[in-house]
């Protein structure tokens, strides 16, 4: 029944995305056919994904994390295809995809996978650390902190959800606190920048702040109701940059208003408590760390891109989960939603299995 | 630690966050919508006004002295321009405009940049058209038709109707606020500034909707302007005309008017110069010159001089208002008189008149007599009298920066000279001389208190307004004022003005006209050695005075002011003209 709300929730969120989409995309265009396709690619592998025992797909995980690897590695030697002054994505064909999307599953297989299998808890935490430090490693150096960060939030979380000591995060947290004025260096320079100007608005109204200040008046001027389907003046005429997927979010509330902003949120909201709620239906620990992972990562990328574009945190390029315009996220969402009723159709089935 | 409360844990820190959320939106949406929704509307409307067409200005025949005329205007809309430097010299070449003037306008940053900046108003046809075909190879340059102001008669009326200029900085200031925005046109004097409420028009306003990159323009609105008011003047084209060839070498200024309603029939100021200049633009020699010469100055009414001898009448009336004197009062003249240790002697007629009385006094304009008169009464007395007669005070007529003009007496001397009152100063008022200034305006008003028998009057110059469809909205009534007076006093002075046109001096030319004419002349000394500020004030016909005429000669190279009589006995000729025309119709 969960399960069945949660698919509801993701439908409604992909439809208000995909409406946002037509709007700003002035009607019907490639993009909308693409965005289809996504979504219909995704809900095909989710239901295949019910066909496969979860504990068998569980032990490919090294196969896949490999795969992934792979494909990020494609990029820093020169495979991928540069957009908006980052290279992220790789052409196959007519198809374009992006590897960090599919690599957060990966990765989240695959820390359920180490965290199941290796019994002692340090080793547990090195190894865990090292597999999501590879990929972070690739992903930041495309450049895109944004899915480093959800990859950390993942880590984390299924650390957390594991049986590894909490002293060891503390631990890390400490190590990153001191390394921090490092970290200060090694982020690049429009990063540091985006971060100045969150500290500090007022800082360069024309320049970078722009993003920020059309966002916060998309969402302001939509007001109680909103400016109505297609009437949105901040996306529609250009002010607000990329409104189909890193600021759908503003462009949806200034169109639909407060009242739609507050659907939204709650809907997002429902779908990850449900998420989280669902921890205790799969028997197996892989099966729960999926459901940590999962939850992790669709929390973070939520509620990062939604604090972005109402000004709560700096802007970092994350798309909304469901809402935002992009193939691979799309696919991506559905399949760890699939992951999730995998892990736990499949631990109803084998109830009286003590042996993990 | 047990893995429901890590979830229970998880799921509050959720709410916690959608929760904030939810507050966020709150205060954007809602608490801030209406400021963030006019935010939005400022990133994606742009208005662009449309000036409005003046109403014309006509004279009291209906002859057009003002209008708006449609005229090609060059203008450059700097956020569209894509080469600035290739744009700027093509417009320099083809137009023969300086290319740092271009840039000033185009680089001002008081108006919104993608406002169109006029580059050349009324540029001749041929220059405009090579700008016309070439408009699409040079993006943000346009060629419109605007409203422009036309002065038909050039310099003859120039004082009374002023001209336009567009806004300065420092109006703009104080105008925003009533919808001026930058680029309109303003009245900067004349009529055109006092009745600038009326003539302007209400500005028409195009709304377009734009995208962030501002070049694609959908028109979402637009708003037609209205034209102004016209305004129909007392001024007469006739006698304006005739005045102004009268005055043509007198520098100095001449006022023609109704004494019983305070209609200005002429009003002339020399020099004199073309409001054209402003509309087409000054060149730098041009501006000098005026500059020089103070041509911008309305003589009549921001011209302020000693009245001379044309003062006298007044002293008179106030010394018999005062009971100080009465008609019985004779004085021998003897060319001098000694008044407290000193002696004061007549420079004009030293020879002395003999026994004069008041009526004798005034037709032979005897200075001993009203030094005598002026020692009676005191200046603090004279100068309350003559108050209420209107000297020193703004006369009221519809123009804008009226001067006062100067009645001293002890206590202003006191304070603005710091210096006691001598009795040589009173004697000095009693003819006019001295610290005393008039406007030749002035001057008109008072010959008219004289003339009407007593009455003040306020002159005007707007007769009627009319709305653009011709409802008339504004219809002028004269304004009297009446002063307490004895007529038998008044028509002791009138009796004396009059015997100065005939007993045969140097008025005598006013005596050939077919009316009678009552007047006063009044040679004002500037300096030692200076020229002098010559007067004649005249009205006529002396029973039941229809016309004062006042006429200024500054600094003429005449030595008395008898010599200006031909003159005026042209414009006496003018004026008959005038009324037998109005007469014929």
């Amino acid at each position: 029944m969960r399960i069945f709300i949660i698919l509801i929730l993701a439908l409604i969120l992909t439809t208000i995305g995909f409406s946002n989409l037509f709007s700003v995309s002035y009607g019907w265009t490639s993009r909308l056919d693409r965005q289809l396709i996504s979504v219909f690619l995704g809900i095909i592998l989710l239901s295949a994904l019910q066909f496969i025992d979860f504990n068998h797909l569980i032990k490919y995980a090294p196969l896949g994390y490999l795969f992934g690897l792979f494909t990020l590695l494609v990029i820093p030697f020169g495979g991928g295809k540069e957009i908006y002054g980052a290279v992220r994505w790789i052409n196959i064909g007519n198809f374009q995809f992006q590897p960090s999307e599919f690599a957060k599953v990966f990765l989240i297989m695959m820390l359920s996978y180490v965290f199941k299998i290796e019994k002692r808890s340090l080793l547990k935490f090195i190894i865990g650390f090292m597999l999501f430090a590879v990929y972070a490693l690739l992903v930041y150096i495309q450049p895109d902190l944004g899915t480093s960060l959800v990859m950390l939030a993942i880590f984390l979380i299924m650390v957390l959800i594991s049986e590894i000591p909490i002293k060891y995060i503390g631990i890390l947290l400490l190590i990153v606190t001191l390394l921090m004025p490092f970290g200060w260096f090694a982020l690049k320079d429009y990063q540091q920048a985006r971060l100045l100007v969150f500290l500090n608005p007022g800082l360069d109204p024309g320049g970078i702040g722009y993003n920020l200040k059309q966002a916060l008046i998309a969402v302001g001027s939509g007001k109680f109701t909103g400016k109505g389907f297609l009437k949105g003046t901040q996306a529609r005429l250009g002010f607000l940059p990329v409104p189909q997927s890193d600021f759908a979010f503003a462009s949806i509330l200034e169109e639909g208003g407060f009242r739609l902003g507050i659907l939204i949120i709650m809907s997002i909201a429902f779908l990850l408590i449900l998420t989280i709620s669902l921890i205790n239906n799969p028997f197996s620990l892989a099966g729960k760390l999926v459901v940590a992972g999962v939850f992790g990562m669709l929390a973070f990328e939520s509620f990062v891109n939604i604090a972005m574009n109402i000004g709560l945190v700096p802007v970092v390029g994350l798309p909304l989960p469901f809402i935002s315009y992009g193939g691979s996220a799309m696919v991506k969402n559905f399949v760890s939603l699939g992951l999730i009723i995998s892990a736990c159709k499949k631990s109803k089935l084998r109830r009286l299995d003590v042996s993990i | 630690m047990e893995i429901r409360i890590k979830q229970i844990i998880i799921i509050l820190i959720t709410i916690l966050i959608i929760t904030s959320f939810a507050w966020r939106l709150y205060t954007l949406q809602i608490v801030k919508g209406d400021e963030y929704l006019e935010l939005s509307e400022k990133n994606f409307l742009r208005n662009l006004p449309i000036p409005a067409p003046r109403g014309e200005i006509y004279s009291q025949e209906g002859e057009i002295l003002a209008r708006d005329t449609l005229s090609y205007v060059v203008s450059v809309v700097p956020s569209d321009v894509v080469d600035i430097d290739r744009t700027v010299i093509f417009l320099s070449s083809t137009l023969e405009v300086p290319v740092d003037k271009i840039m000033e306008t185009l680089s001002d940053t008081s108006t919104p940049f993608y406002y169109p900046r006029p580059i050349a108003v009324g540029a001749p046809i041929e220059k405009v058209l090579k700008v016309k075909v070439r408009e699409s190879d040079y993006p943000g340059v346009k060629v419109e038709m605007y409203p422009v102001r036309e002065y038909l008669r050039k310099s003859t009326f120039a004082h009374v109707t002023g001209y336009v200029q567009e806004i300065d900085l420092k109006d703009l200031q104080n105008l925003s606020l009533i919808g001026y925005t930058p680029g309109d046109r303003i009245g900067k004097a004349g009529i055109e500034r006092k009745y600038e409420a009326y003539l302007k028009g209400e500005k028409g306003e195009r709304i377009f909707k734009v995208d962030a990159s501002g070049k694609d323009r959908t028109l979402l609105n637009e708003t037609l302007p209205e034209k102004g008011n016209s305004i129909t003047l007392t001024i007469s084209s006739f006698l304006q005309e005739r005045a102004e060839e009268v005055m043509k070498d007198i520098n100095g200024a001449l006022v023609i008017m109704n004494p019983k309603t305070g209609e200005i029939l002429s009003m002339v100021s020399n020099p004199t110069f073309d409001p054209g200049y402003f509309i087409k633009g000054l060149t730098p020699s041009i501006w000098a010159d005026w500059n020089k010469k103070n041509v911008l100055v309305n003589r009549a009414i921001q011209g302020q001089y000693p009245p001379g001898s044309t003062f006298k009448p007044f002293v008179g009336l106030s010394a018999l208002e005062s009971k100080k004197i009465n008609d019985k009062f004779v004085v021998n003249c003897t060319g001098s008189i000694i008044a407290g240790r000193r002696t004061f002697k007549c420079w004009i007629y030293p020879g002395g008149h003999g026994n004069v009385d008041m009526r004798e006094a005034l037709a032979v304009s005897c200075n001993i007599f009203f030094f005598t008169v002026a020692q009676e009464l005191g200046i603090d007395m004279l100068a309350k009298y003559v108050r209420q007669y209107g000297f020193g005070e703004i006369t009221g007529v519809d123009l804008l920066s009226e001067a006062t003009g100067l009645v001293p007496d002890t206590s202003w001397k006191l304070e603005k000279k710091n210096e006691p009152w001598y009795l040589g100063d009173t004697l000095n008022a009693g003819i006019g001389q001295g610290f005393l200034l008039v406007t030749p305006l002035q001057m008109a008003v008072m010959y008219s208190f004289l003339a009407n028998g007593g009455q003040l009057v306020t002159p005007y110059l707007v007769n009627e307004i009319h709305s653009p469809k011709g409802d008339l909205i504004y219809s002028a009534s004269p304004k009297l004022k009446n002063v307490m007076l004895s007529s038998k006093n008044l028509n002791i002075i009138k009796d004396g003005l009059r015997r100065s046109v005939t007993r045969g001096g140097g008025l005598s030319p006013l005596n050939e006209l077919p009316i009678e004419v009552s007047a006063k002349t009044g040679t004002a000394q500037t300096h030692a050695g200076g020229k002098p500020h010559l007067w004649i004030s005249a009205y006529a016909p002396s029973n039941d005075p229809e016309v004062v005429i006042v006429l200024l000669a500054e600094k003429s190279d005449f030595e008395f002011a008898y010599y200006l009589a031909p003159y005026m006995k042209k414009i006496f000729e003018a004026w008959l003209e005038y009324k037998s025309n109005i007469l014929n119709h």
